[in-house]
């Protein structure tokens, strides 16, 4: 399955994220980023599914959310560096 | 027991705050920490208190940062502010809380304001103490000792014109008064947790408009792999595991507060010190400090036939809770002239009652 991960350097601002997501409707689930997308160490990621990627990308920079980087993440668990 | 020692810790609390806590110690972690279940309940509930907090104190939740105390809070403020020989002015009524920390910085102090209960010589000192040489301003929103409030948005609207960064003590009046971040566009608000906010001891909160210094250094559960701490709110004020357990309850103290509003919960506090500082001044030989407009429910007095010590000793034998002495802040009993013999201090919370108030009078003509 294709999903879409947002990473944050905060874990109170992708919490604030994750609210807003879902207060659009969005389910989003907050996790910790995994070593390939944690950029400088600790870091926390919004995955959302394929269906809703660029909808909520679009829902968090209208809610002044800013995500450190965004990630298509194919079957298998690679990811791609997407810029949304 | 009558407790009237709220304005150090509110002992009363609401039943919701101690299960919190409890329940925190048996089943949460150390948010941001790891993906299981208890660290994230964790990271769960610390968000919804820095939500409440947010909510309460006018601010983005980003910009709550927990603390231990109060006390901790204005170190990182101040730390944050003022440095070695810069000028900073405070109120002649801070806590030692403040003062002690720009002393151990070696900050020059000027003290602005010594007038109890008048804001307008307040608001004017401050005006003529401000000055090109100001590096910032630290003032208590109410005295400790006298429950005076300061005209903080006055002060706050002085320093936003003056462009000198303004730090709050919100001690006394986090929880009773409205307090904004926002409208006063203050760079830093401290308020311990475990006083009007009915949160555990070892809960504190400072509301941050900018990055501030860090005092301490240390894991965050972010950006691990730097050497410097993070640069972004609130994790560059939060270094180690939270206080989680405080924290969670905490946050139902918030709920208490959010729910009665603090204009009911200040109306009553205010009826119990009206009443006691009504029947105190009747007694021989006692002087009351009380203020109709611009005091809250902290009322100090003193007396011609005891030591204040010596009467808080009595009343502790008669089951009574209350505070004596200097209260940690000196150059408020300076201000006001009773730093030769101190004060007995009492303060309320939502639970006493005006029959206790009743009893304290009652008791107090024995002593």
């Amino acid at each position: 399955m294709l999903y879409y991960e947002f990473t944050f350097r905060s874990l109170t601002t992708s919490q604030l994220g994750r609210n807003v997501l879902l207060s659009a409707g969005i389910d989003a689930e907050l996790l910790r980023a995994s070593a390939s997308t944690s950029g400088r160490g600790c870091a926390y990621v919004l995955r959302v599914s394929g269906a809703y990627g660029v909808r909520a990308a679009t829902v968090l920079h209208s809610s002044g959310i800013f995500y450190s980087h965004s990630y298509r993440i194919f079957p298998g668990g690679i990811p791609e560096e997407v810029f949304l | 027991m009558i407790y009237f020692d709220s304005a150090a810790t509110t002992l009363l609390k609401p039943p919701q705050v101690y299960a919190a806590a409890d329940y925190a110690m048996k089943h949460f972690s150390s948010p941001g920490r790891g993906g299981h279940e208890p660290a994230v309940f964790a990271a769960e509930s610390v968000f919804a208190c820095r939500t409440l907090a947010g909510k309460l104190f006018d601010a983005d939740l980003n910009q709550v940062v927990f603390t231990m105390n109060a006390t901790h809070a204005l170190n990182i403020a101040i730390a944050s502010v003022a440095g070695k020989g810069d000028e900073v002015v405070i109120s002649g009524f801070e806590h030692n809380a403040v003062r002690r920390p720009l002393h151990l910085i070696g900050a020059k102090t000027v003290v602005a304001g010594r007038h109890l209960f008048d804001p307008e010589d307040t608001l004017r000192s401050f005006e003529k103490q401000i000055s090109p040489r100001t590096k910032a301003v630290i003032c208590t929103h109410v005295s400790n000792v006298f429950g005076y409030i300061l005209p903080i948005e006055e002060i706050a609207d002085l320093c936003r014109r003056k462009h000198v960064p303004l730090v709050i003590d919100a001690s006394q009046s986090a929880g009773i008064l409205p307090v904004s971040l926002k409208k006063t566009g203050a760079a830093f608000i401290a308020m311990p947790g475990h006083k009007s906010l009915y949160g555990p001891q070892g809960t504190g909160i400072l509301l941050c408009s900018g990055v501030p210094k860090p005092l301490i250094a240390g894991g965050t559960g972010s950006l691990s792999k730097d050497i410097d701490m993070p640069d972004f709110l609130p994790d560059a004020a939060e270094a180690g595991t939270h206080n989680v357990t405080g924290i969670h309850g905490l946050s139902e103290g918030l709920r208490f507060v959010l729910s009665h509003g603090v204009h009911t919960i200040r109306a009553k506090e205010d009826l119990l010190k009206r009443y006691l500082a009504c029947e105190i001044a009747k007694l021989p030989g006692f002087r009351v400090y009380e203020n109709d407009k611009h005091q809250t429910g902290v009322l100090s007095f003193w007396s011609e036939n005891a030591d204040c010590e010596t009467l808080a000793q009595r009343l502790s034998e008669q089951g009574i809770c209350v505070r004596a002495g200097l209260h940690c802040a000196p150059i408020a009993h300076e201000s006001a002239g009773t730093i030769d013999t101190g004060t007995v201090r009492v303060s309320f919370c939502w639970y006493n009652t005006l029959r206790e108030a009743e009893e304290f009078v009652n008791s107090l003509k024995n002593c």
